[in-house]
């Protein structure tokens, strides 16, 4: 079997394990801590057997699943995949770490978690259609019962929003697939659904025209992208910490990938015959989203807008079909991942020890709890596009180019990162700086458990952000073979 | 081609559970327990045989061409004897307070020999005695339980819409005959396939389909299902939805698609219209049902809805999905009936306020009970998601207007989710005290969790596994669509 195989399995083993453990709240927590961290164990391992140079899936492993219905369990990881599939082992393993203290239906929880994680790295690493879907499918339940379960005052409906909203995308996207499956068996002579192959099969342009719209809208849903990411602040607003966490720092990548992976690589015409579409999009979500996030009140709304304005750089980065566009989106969606997920760390540090996100109410915090608040500002910088973050290199490669290929409307993109610059460094002053207010009571600083994981990814985020040249050669295979893809 | 005494061996499953039945109706009326154990041993009997026909390959046609074995037939009785033992197994806990405990046994042994012989029908008339013989022995059904009121207009709507259409069913057939001079399938098939279409076939076929149609409730004629099955007791309810409404799907396939086919486009027409007016009315009037049964009820007119999709597709590929697609649903079905009635059994409240708060008091139903919930919804891996998905897919090798009801199955398929998600909602997030949480004593729901088990068991396995499931409905298609 192959290491893939093995990382899908552990974290559902582990879930069988913390049923089993009988309802201890100390047991399922022990567990999951030590499934998560194999599993990031051998994602680094994975790492070391990869070859950075080399063009196509490695590691991969295929067998025979449903073969009358022509569906194989086939996994694999590339340059673009494997980034994102590390990330995701890595965020889950500090999430078990973050949510250490939960106390409500705490096996429950993590069980959901570690289904989670199987469900995103699936997604990451299939290279079966079936298996694809499958895995995006599976995705979707676990988070709906954590906004659901443990989430705020509206999670129920935050819950059945989000479900309702990627359950409706992400079956246009198997229509897509579909279509896409019975195009290529006449191209290919033969019935399948594995991924590489139905790239290779060159589809007629009238046909790449009529489903690259189909996967825009399911990705864009997942991305999201403005005007069909309504979804996204309820279910932020509502979801506990560990959600928000994994929502904005891997769910949001897998509407990313897919939109690389499957959108742009599988029908290139029909991506360029959209590009105008597709570069409005973008530019509505970066500047409105930012607009957005300039008025919220909410802390943690404020970050879900943020996020929509940073998805928005992955979009039109990939939209610009250049190479630094396209390797700054992909950087664009690691760098967000880290960066987000210690945003909403904070966020949670903060309703934790002050029982109240809303910015009008909190100030003075930085006397009362420097630790935690040290960090949240410099999660802040980092997500600003501050140079020396991992935030700066992905936005300005983005905007280089946005520049080369669109020219002027780099101005607008730009446009977006002064936004940002503007709503974070106001709302931190805010709540910060000043009188203490008295209502909030007793205030302590962040505990161990909770400020390690942001120390953790505030020294990745740094890291990446001072040497991204390792990380970005990552990305020169896939970006390569993109170009060629469109004739580059 | 009489019969000979080899010929015979093919029916042993069914002629052991007709025996069987008449033996349990000997016995006395106190008896509770031995009837069970004597049906469910003809059905464990009868299931291996069946299974030993399937594949060996068995392949005759006998009696002069009314009754023929092959791998169609065959992978019918296996459903239907599989859902049906299900049904006896998870009615144990019912029948401890019914006073005709060994009448209902028999009845459903009678009502699934019948359906098996559906699967064997090669002639018009086998075809509508073993219809009759199903519908007969589930009219009285309903009312096994005579203090129930409910029961008795369930019975009363259940016993005259069916009367009724089998009456439209034999006109129909009259006229089929009248017009091809034969009552068997594969000649009518043939003089149909030689002959211009006429007016008067077309005046059967809608006879036909509106017999059948009450059979399969499919809008606009369901209207009578959510009263029966709400009416019922839950295990007649999950008989009938789960598993007679099948048989009605069974002669369609064979009927409308291996005979009719000469007017082929016709009845695709009316298929995919009628397809997409069953989902859409059936999943927009389950959403705003309170009461879990009635839910449920319209729930299983949607799904018939999908599997006419896969008629209305009319390849290989799209039948081979519908055929999946009466496997998922008769499990689901049986499964979610079993396990609301193991939840609500106690307070007879079958709204969805006694739903609150199960996932803590009782995790491990809620537990099955969601995983039936997100298979009906078609989340993957169940199998309730590959025969969805099987007959979507063959839609693109249709085109044209196809992946237009292809996109109508999908949007019904989210509007689903909306009330199987809300009912998951309910038992895991909505907090509920620990007076009125609903409380579960093993002993009063041990048959209906079983049940639950079985089904949610057999959805998770052939869901994992889909390949050998879906080879033998391809099978089964191969001898309806040569």
């Amino acid at each position: 079997m192959s290491i893939i195989t093995w990382m899908l399995l552990i974290p559902l083993i582990t879930t069988v394990a913390i049923f089993i453990s009988k309802n201890s709240d100390g047991m399922a927590r022990v567990m999951a801590f030590i499934g998560s961290l194999i599993t990031l164990i051998l994602g680094i391992y994975a790492c070391f057997q990869f070859d950075f140079t080399g063009v196509g899936y490695q590691l991969g492993q295929v067998n025979q699943w449903f073969p009358a219905f022509g569906v194989s369990f086939a996994v694999g990881l590339d340059g673009l995949s494997l980034p994102l599939f590390l990330l995701t082992a890595l965020l889950v393993f500090l999430v078990v770490i973050f949510s250490w203290k939960t106390e409500e239906r705490a096996p429950l929880y993590f069980s959901l978690l570690m289904i989670l994680e199987t469900g995103v790295l699936g997604v990451f690493s299939a290279l079966d259609f079936f298996l694809f879907y499958i895995f995006w499918e599976i995705v979707l339940i676990p988070m709906f019962f954590i906004i659901g379960i443990w989430g705020g005052p509206r999670r129920s409906y935050a819950s059945m929003k989000f479900l309702i909203y990627t359950h409706v995308a992400s079956l246009i996207m198997l229509l897509a697939i579909g279509a896409m499956a019975f195009a290529a068996s006449h191209l290919l002579g033969y019935f399948t659904f594995s991924m590489p192959e139905i790239m290779g099969a060159g589809f007629s342009t009238g046909f790449q025209l009529l489903v690259f719209p189909a996967l825009l809208f399911a990705f864009c849903v997942k991305l999201p992208v403005i005007p069909v990411h309504t979804w996204l602040p309820d279910a932020h607003v509502e979801a506990p910490t560990g959600g928000s966490v994994l929502l904005a720092g891997i769910l949001l990548k897998m509407g990313g990938y897919g939109l690389i992976r499957i959108a742009y690589m599988m029908n290139p015409q029909g991506a360029q015959a959209y590009t105008p579409l597709v570069i409005i999009l973008a530019l509505l979500s970066i500047v409105y989203g930012a607009y957005v996030a300039l008025s919220q009140d909410d802390l943690k709304k404020m970050i879900a807008y943020s996020s929509i304005s940073h998805m928005g750089f992955v979009l039109i980065g990939v939209a610009s079909l250049t190479a630094p566009g396209i390797k700054g989106a992909i950087f664009q969606m690691v760098g967000h991942g880290l960066v987000s997920a210690m945003l909403f760390m904070g966020c949670g540090v903060i309703q934790h020890s002050c029982g109240t996100r809303l910015i009008s109410k909190l100030s003075g915090l930085y006397s009362k709890m420097p630790k935690a608040m040290t960090l949240f500002v410099l999660a802040f910088f980092a997500s600003m596009g501050l140079p020396g973050f991992v935030g700066f290199i992905g936005e300005f490669s983005v905007l280089m180019g946005v520049w080369q290929a669109f020219r002027y409307i780099a101005f607008l993109v730009a446009l977006g990162m002064i936004i940002a610059v503007v709503y974070y460094l106001w709302s931190f002053q805010r709540i910060a700086f000043g009188e203490t207010n008295p209502e909030l009571g007793h205030i302590h600083d962040g505990s161990y458990y909770e400020l390690v994981p942001m120390g953790i990814l505030l020294i990745l985020s740094i890291y990446f952000g001072l040497q991204p040249n390792g990380l970005m050669a990552v990305f020169d295979p896939i970006v390569g073979q993109i170009l060629h893809l469109f004739g580059m | 081609m009489g019969i000979t005494p080899s010929d015979l061996q093919y029916f042993a499953p069914e002629i052991l559970l007709a025996l069987v039945a008449i033996v349990i109706f000997l016995l006395p009326r106190a008896s509770k327990n031995i009837p069970m154990v004597f049906a469910l041993g003809a059905i464990g009997l009868s299931f291996l045989g069946t299974v030993w026909f399937l594949f060996t390959g068995a392949n005759t046609v006998m009696l002069f061409g009314s009754m023929e074995i092959n791998a169609f037939s065959e992978l019918m009785k296996l459903i239907f004897l599989v859902l049906a033992g299900i049904t006896i197994l998870g009615s144990y806990n019912y029948l401890q307070n019914l006073r005709f405990a060994k009448e209902y046994i028999s009845l459903l042994l009678v009502a699934t020999m019948g359906l098996m012989f559906l699967g064997s029908a090669g002639d018009f008339i086998t075809l509508f005695v073993a219809f009759e013989l199903v519908s007969i022995s589930t009219y009285a059904l309903p009312i096994i339980d005579q203090k129930s009121e409910k029961g008795k207009e369930a019975a009363i709507k259940y016993f005259v819409t069916g009367a009724f259409s089998s009456a439209l069913i034999l006109y129909g057939l009259s006229l089929l005959y009248g017009l091809t001079g034969s009552v068997q399938l594969s000649v009518v098939a043939t003089v149909l396939q030689a002959s211009t279409l006429q007016p008067i076939l077309i005046v059967a076929m809608i006879f036909l389909l509106a017999g059948f149609g009450y059979k399969m409730a499919i809008v606009p004629f369901h209207l009578w299902a959510p009263d029966a099955y709400e009416g019922s007791p839950t295990p007649v309810s999950a008989f009938l939805a789960g598993i007679t409404k099948k048989g009605a799907f069974v002669v369609v396939l064979k009927l409308f698609l291996a005979t009719l086919i000469a007017i082929k486009l016709h009845v695709i027409l009316l298929f995919a219209i009628i397809a997409a007016l069953t989902m859409t009315i059936g999943n927009i009037v389950a959403l705003v049902q309170n009461d879990m049964k009635r839910m449920l009820a319209y729930s299983s007119i949607a799904h018939a809805g999908n599997i006419l999709v896969g008629l209305a597709i009319f390849t290989p590929l799209a039948a081979a999905g519908a055929i999946m697609h009466i496997v998922a649903h008769g499990l689901m079905a049986v499964g979610a009936f079993f396990g609301i009635e193991a939840v609500c059994k106690k307070k007879q409240d079958y709204s969805l306020q006694s739903f609150h708060g199960l996932g803590k008091s009782v995790p491990l139903l809620a537990l099955g009970l969601s995983v039936i919930l997100l298979s009906l919804a078609g989340v993957p891996p169940l199998l309730g998601f590959w025969s969805k998905m099987v007959i979507v897919i063959s839609a693109f090798e249709v085109g044209g207007g196809m992946i237009l009801l292809a996109l109508i199955l999908v949007l019904n398929s989210a509007l689903s989710m909306v009330y199987y998600a809300r009912l998951i909602k309910v038992m895991y997030m909505s907090p509920a005290s620990a007076e009125t949480a609903p409380k579960a004593k093993w002993g009063e729901i041990v048959s209906y969790s079983t049940a639950l088990a079985i089904c949610v068991g057999l959805l998770l396995l052939l869901g994992l596994f889909p390949n050998q499931l879906f080879m033998l409905c391809q099978a089964a298609v191969a001898i309806l669509l040569p």
